[in-house]
């Protein structure tokens, strides 16, 4: 009797229902597909058998296991790539940190020019595919090498050596510049923030500008940086599009080309393994970001009015400096596209004469003798699909990931330090560090058969839809906790004794009271579904092609005009969505980012 | 007066051949719609040719050989519908991973049976595909090299191009095939015409030798021939590479302004080559539409797009090769054939030899 | 010695001016506050002084060295003006221990670490902070905070100390205690102190002089009773005192020499001017300020009003009184409870009653007055 009131009453708070649903559905999204997963990789799979003489599908088997990890040939299937990554990572994490780092904080705490076009332009980079740079710099250096060169080679007549080109050196240096503004976006919160007494309170005893920086910034901000560290490295572990695009030239392998190639070739098994170990690390990462953010918490100090910062003036040096940092930043975003508008009319790359430009990749009929019969991109029925199942895909990941984030930021800071509360925090945050393509497949291993009442989703575009949702929703419930948190209870507890309905008092008073926090929370799921590549690329089909995959096929292929015709409308698409949310909404982007 | 009749000829044989029946047609017209997954691009003009013909609307999608394998045995074993038909090579993965488990079967036309060869009936072929030895004829204005071991010599180091033989599983066949016993023993013979001397082996036999060779000179991979013959054939950058690729990309020679030529005397093999098949889809929702495209592929007009230009055959003898291109007959003298049962035997080992060196 | 100098000191921030054409000079040892309400540019003028932040214009010297000038292109860094500065929120270093926030001024000034010992613990004893030293900012509290903030300001024994609302952070009785150690350590430091606060009761018992800011200016720069008893203008009148100065709208009704007439709406006075009343116009608005101390309760005088309220506080009493529709705030020294509505008579008889010009609100007279029983009906 006692136990059936409790229930009654624990049922009757929306926030306990919520938080009970979202647990046992998160669980089966999340959770479970970890287990699929490690089955897998005890299988034998159809494409298998030529290599398991005597097998059969399905049968159990360790011998995944065995050659992945003390195999004949493991140390160029598994261990060589598994360092190459983590260098990458480790490279890219410096690179990161150490630009967005010095952005940060020569806007929040100079007096450089054109603060306001740096920060906008900063953030570019990472709005727009990673691999945009990635392209832009195959454009520009690539070599004699792989046969025709790039604008670099064509303008100077100077060949670029292989590691300039290809390989680890523009890996990093590409993934390092996506993430940068990641880091200036963290460090840079940190710092504005951070009371600015706490370094005239150095400057008055004398401290120099180096002591400063050295002894009283850096210490403060290191759970930041190291923080961002953590996020950085688990986003550049997973890159795969950059090393797939920069690294084959040179047979630069990391963990995620060979998940897309034994995934996609004949040892699924390997693949899946492979997937398994990413996933470890990636927990991993998790741990060891929720201990440093704990610590963080403890450097809160006694605050008060934090007065207005005095920067520090740069003197001589800035308006150099601003012209400096400007054009930098101009060519990392702007130029770039200028290529992919530039190299989509050119027949042969590398070649400037006017007969070799031509609007036949835009305006064609395709003919066979030019490319393969593939219609020009505007009258190219598969492009428009494309670009309709991209725009449509995430359209419905960023509403379904926007609410439910919503749900757990309410249920999560309504029930705030229960062990069922934290448990959701950490369910729904856990997706942003399993490695993209690892995550896709899980869900193919999870999907692709019947499970219980739900029908094999493989080839539909629901699974789409289900994976964009559950990986992006650490970035939606991470807006949702802050909307809700940042609002306090008062609020809603005025309406409640009014006797407002719950769904009322969501959608007439907590969602247009923190509409911007919210609407973030809605807008990256989008931006980041528009752009992603490797999270969908082993579960699209020929119907459910999206455009990311249709570019990286046309990559591949080499039909280069197509490819950066794609890029284009991507970055396109992307960038004024979130110029017209941004004035219409004052949501942002760099609202949401960060753990 | 001979040219004319030839093209008087080509035109009006198929008109004869070809007498789809009128109830397999207006099946066909009934469904209104036929999706095909094809390892072939071109599949695209064929498609909007075939619509204009028929009024049926067709969705041709293109895919890499693996990706194909790929997407229709997992639609196979979840009995999810999303082709009609296909058309695929890597004949190794065709017959063990589509054929064997029953989700795609062979659909002969009823006109075709008499035209066709009897062993390219089952499974159906649709063509054959050519992969030569090709060089800048700018650079060069003749070949430079005749036998494939010159290219594990200094000279060549970093200057073969291959595509990546993971990305595209014929070229992992023709690897497999360069250690078959026939192959290795006429590479045996070649290293001793060219080096004058017996080979020494390091590896089980000559093929693996010259695999070996390859890899260690410094092989360039591509992700794709056309990416490839893109950087080969530009003109006026004095490139002086070697690649084996699609025979069939020379046809870019015109409109792209490049410079591309086949090295036909190469020892011992010039190349290799091989089928693609016509197959129909276990659960394909528009079977009739299929067979009706299936047919129109095999006549003249439908395998256009290919003989329109050199480097692809039809599994129809009737359809003559792209004037001024080597008959298939040629070709198969020189070139290598993949054989599926020593390839489902054998590419895995290959394979990992491969993966061993390569990286 | 530190005397500073301020020569038309300007600061705007964009359209905004924060202070405008400063001019003070700070002697030595004095004990300084700038006091006004927020936003009235007071911390922008000791951050200006202490060069933490430059003004648009003007000029600064501090011991005869001119430290900044618009005109000669001079800003020394805060390091180089030998000055200490106490900050609102205390911004203590949250990764370092109490003993590292301390000794972290003197490690800039290269001292030994045997003098750096030393005069960490010399400080921490005088605070009495001295069992804290291993402990982190987070794990204190406000009020330990404050004493760790002294310390390292006073550390390396700075000529000048600024103070930025020190004491807004903590609570009443603490805040209380702090002033009489802040009074003490004025003293047995022998400097300069500038001290910024809102709080009216803060500058008046702490400073040697006052400097009140309204809107980027200075409106009256004196010792603290100097301000009380003479405010220049209603501004430095109301902003003074509490309970604040009553204020009563009156007509100058007569102004002949020897009999000066002013008429509210209630009451009829008259007026007498301790000095020249050349500045008093016939007719003219004016308003008339009475200190609450300065009206006296008693039984006898036939000038009769009501208790409207009566607000006891043990030590003193703050009566409110009506006479008709005009209400005036008392002060009495002693707990008397008067009983709400009785009848009472008021006497006003001191010589400080304050009569402000109502257009200028300047302070144009000051003197004693006389309440006239109505005469006219």
């Amino acid at each position: 009797m006692l136990i059936a009131h409790r229930t009654k009453s624990f049922l009757r708070k929306p926030e306990n229902v919520i938080l009970l649903c979202l647990l046992i559905i998160l669980t089966y999204l999340i959770l479970l597909p970890l287990f699929s997963i490690v089955g897998d990789t005890f299988k034998v799979h159809s494409s298998e058998l030529m290599r398991i003489k005597g097998a059969e599908t399905g049968d159990f088997t360790s011998y995944h296991w065995k050659s992945i990890f003390i195999g004949k040939y493991s140390k160029n299937i598994f261990y060589k790539p598994l360092v190459n990554t983590v260098l990458v990572a480790l490279a890219t994490c410096f690179i990161a940190i150490f630009l967005g780092g010095v952005f940060a904080w020569l806007v929040t705490r100079t007096d450089i020019q054109f603060k306001k076009t740096i920060s906008s332009l900063l953030i570019l980079p990472y709005i727009m595919p990673s691999w945009t740079l990635a392209m832009a710099w195959l454009n520009f250096f690539k070599n004699k090498h792989v046969g025709a060169p790039g604008l670099f080679t064509a303008f100077t007549g100077i060949q670029t050596p292989d590691w300039f080109a290809y390989g680890f050196f523009p890996i990093t240096i590409v993934l390092g510049l996506h993430y940068a503004p990641f880091a200036f976006i963290l460090i840079g919160g940190i710092l504005r923030n951070m009371d600015a007494n706490l370094e005239e309170a150095a400057q008055i005893l004398k401290a120099g500008r180096w002591r400063i920086i050295r002894k009283i910034t850096i210490p403060i901000v290191l759970p930041a940086m190291l923080s961002t560290f953590l996020l950085v490295f688990s986003s550049a572990m997973s890159a795969f599009a950059v090393p797939a695009f920069l690294g084959s030239p040179v047979r630069f392998q990391v963990l995620t080309t060979q998940l897309f190639r034994t995934l996609n070739g004949m040892s699924p098994g390997y693949g899946f393994l492979i997937a398994l170990v990413m996933i470890v690390i990636g927990a991993l990462i998790l741990t060891g970001n929720q201990m440093l953010v704990g610590k963080r918490k403890s450097f809160a100090t006694v605050t008060g009015k934090s007065s207005n910062i005095s920067l520090v003036n740069l003197k001589k040096a800035r308006i150099p400096l601003s012209i400096i940092l400007l054009v930098l930043l101009l060519l990392i975003t702007i130029v770039p596209l200028i290529t992919f508008a530039v190299q989509s009319f050119m027949v042969s790359s590398g070649n400037l004469a006017a007969e070799n430009f031509t609007a036949l990749f835009w305006v064609g009929e395709g003919r066979p003798d030019v490319l393969s019969g593939e219609p020009g991109i505007l009258r190219n029925k598969y492009i428009y699909i494309g670009l309709w199942n991209s725009i449509r895909l995430s359209i419905l990941v960023s509403l379904l990931a926007g609410t439910v984030g919503l749900l757990v930021g309410y249920a999560v800071v309504k029930r705030r330090g229960t062990l069922a509360a934290n448990t959701l925090d950490r369910l729904s945050f856990f997706p942003y560090l399993l490695p993209s393509m690892a995550f896709g497949a899980i869900y193919l291993s999870m999907f692709a058969v019947r499970r219980g009442f739900i029908p094999s989703l493989y080839g539909t575009f629901a699974i789409l839809v289900l994976i964009g949702t559950v990986k992006y929703l650490p970035f939606a419930s991470r807006a949702g906790i802050n909307a809700i948190f940042q609002l306090g209870r008062e609020i809603e507890e005025a309406a409640m004794i009014f006797g407002v309905s719950w769904w009322k008092r969501m959608v007439k008073i907590i969602v247009p009271i923190q509409k911007a926090s919210v609407l973030s929370g809605f807008l990256l799921p989008f931006i980041s579904s528009m752009r992603e590549l490797s999270l969908y690329i082993l579960l699209v089909t020929p119907s459910t092609k999206i455009l990311t995959t249709m570019l990286f096929q046309y990559n591949e292929k080499g039909w280069d005009q197509y490819a950066n015709a794609i890029i284009l409308f991507i970055v396109i698409v992307v960038i004024s969505l979130n110029l017209i949310v941004n004035k219409v909404t004052g949501a942002s982007i760099d609202k949401g980012i960060g753990g | 007066m001979k040219r004319s009749a030839l093209i008087l000829f080509i035109l009006f044989v198929p008109s004869l051949v070809l007498a789809a029946s009128s109830d397999l047609i207006n099946a066909a017209k009934k469904e209104g719609n036929v999706v095909v997954y094809s390892i072939t691009s071109r599949i695209a003009n064929a498609a909007k040719s075939f619509e204009a013909k028929y009024g049926i609307t067709v969705s041709a999608h293109n895919l890499k050989d693996f990706e194909l394998i790929e997407k229709v045995t997992s639609e196979g074993a979840n009995k999810v519908y999303g082709a009609d038909f296909i058309i695929a090579q890597d004949s190794g993965r065709v017959f063990g991973e589509i054929i064997k488990p029953g989700y795609a079967y062979s659909y002969v036309p009823p006109d075709m049976k008499n035209i066709i060869p009897k062993m390219y009936q089952d499974p159906l072929y649709f063509s054959f595909i050519t992969k030569a030895f090709i060089y800048n004829s700018e650079t060069y204005t003749y070949p430079t090299i005749t036998n494939v071991w010159e290219l594990t010599e200094k000279k060549w180091e970093k200057k073969f191009w291959f595509k990546d033989p993971l990305k595209e599983g014929v070229n992992a066949n023709f690897l497999t095939m360069v250690t078959s016993p026939e192959v290795s023993k006429q590479l045996e013979a070649a290293y001793e015409r060219h080096f004058g001397k017996k080979i020494t082996l390091t590896t089980p036999n000559a093929g693996y030798e010259w695999i070996k060779g390859i890899i260690n000179n410094q092989l360039v991979m591509f992700t794709s021939d056309t990416k490839m013959a893109n950087s080969l054939g530009v003109k006026g950058q004095n490139i002086d590479a070697v690649a084996l690729g699609t025979y069939s990309k020379l046809r870019y020679r015109e409109k792209k302004n490049l410079a591309l030529m086949p090295i036909m005397g190469m020892e011992p093999f010039a190349g290799f080559f091989y089928p693609s098949f016509l197959l129909i889809r276990d659960n394909a929702k528009n079977p009739n539409a299929a067979k009706l495209f299936i047919e129109y592929l095999l006549t003249e007009e439908g395998f256009e797009p290919w003989s329109g230009s050199l480097g692809t055959y039809s599994s129809n003898p009737n359809i003559k090769p792209y004037p001024g291109d080597n008959t298939l007959d040629v070709w198969s003298r020189i070139l290598v054939l993949e054989s599926p049962e020593f390839i489902y035997q054998n590419r895995t080992d290959v394979e990992e030899f491969w993966n061993s060196m390569i990286y | 010695m530190p005397e500073i100098i301020i020569k038309g000191a300007t600061k705007r921030f964009g359209s905004f001016m924060a202070v405008e054409t400063l001019d003070i000079t700070i002697e030595d040892k004095g004990f300084i506050t700038l006091l006004g309400p927020s936003g009235c540019g007071k911390t922008t003028t000791l951050r200006m002084i202490s060069g933490l932040e430059s003004p648009t214009e003007g000029e600064i010297y501090i011991d005869d060295t001119l430290v900044f000038s618009s005109e000669k292109g001079i800003d020394l860094p805060p390091a180089k003006r030998d000055v200490g500065f106490l900050f609102q929120n205390y911004a203590l270093w949250p990764h370092m221990t109490v003993n590292q926030n301390i000794a972290f001024g003197l490690e800039n000034l290269k001292w030994s670490n045997a003098d750096i010992n030393h005069r960490v613990h010399e400080l921490t004893e005088l605070l009495k902070i001295d069992e804290f030293l291993g402990r982190y900012p987070a794990e204190l509290s406000g009020g330990q905070q404050q004493r760790v903030a002294i310390a390292r300001t006073l550390a390396p024994r700075p000529k000048v100390l600024f103070m930025d609302e020190p004491l807004s952070n903590l609570d009443a009785k603490l805040r209380i205690e702090m002033r009489t150690e802040l009074k003490r350590l004025h003293l047995e430091t022998n400097s300069t102190f500038v001290y910024v606060t809102h709080d009216q009761l803060e500058a008046m018992t702490l400073s040697s002089r006052i400097c009140l800011m309204e809107e980027g200016k200075v409106q009256q720069y004196a010792a603290p009773l100097e301000i009380y008893n003479n405010p220049i203008n209603l501004f430095c009148a109301e902003f003074v005192g509490n309970p604040t100065m009553n204020l009563i709208d009156v007509k100058c009704h007569q102004n002949d020499p020897g009999d000066i007439q002013l008429v509210s709406k209630d009451l009829h006075f008259k007026f007498k001017p301790n000095a020249g009343m050349s500045r008093l116009k016939k007719g003219a608005d004016l308003l008339l300020g009475l200190r609450p101390e300065h009206i006296s309760l008693t039984d006898n005088s036939p000038v009769k009003c009501k208790v409207y309220s009566t607000l006891p506080s043990g030590m003193e009493t703050t009566v409110i009184l009506k006479i008709e529709n005009t209400l005036l705030t008392a002060v009495v020294f002693g707990g008397t409870d008067f009983p709400v509505d009785s009848g009472i008579g008021l006497e006003l008889n001191h010589d400080n009653y304050t009569l402000f010009d109502k257009s200028s609100q300047e302070n144009i007279a000051t003197g004693s007055l006389d309440v006239l029983l109505r005469t006219a009906g």
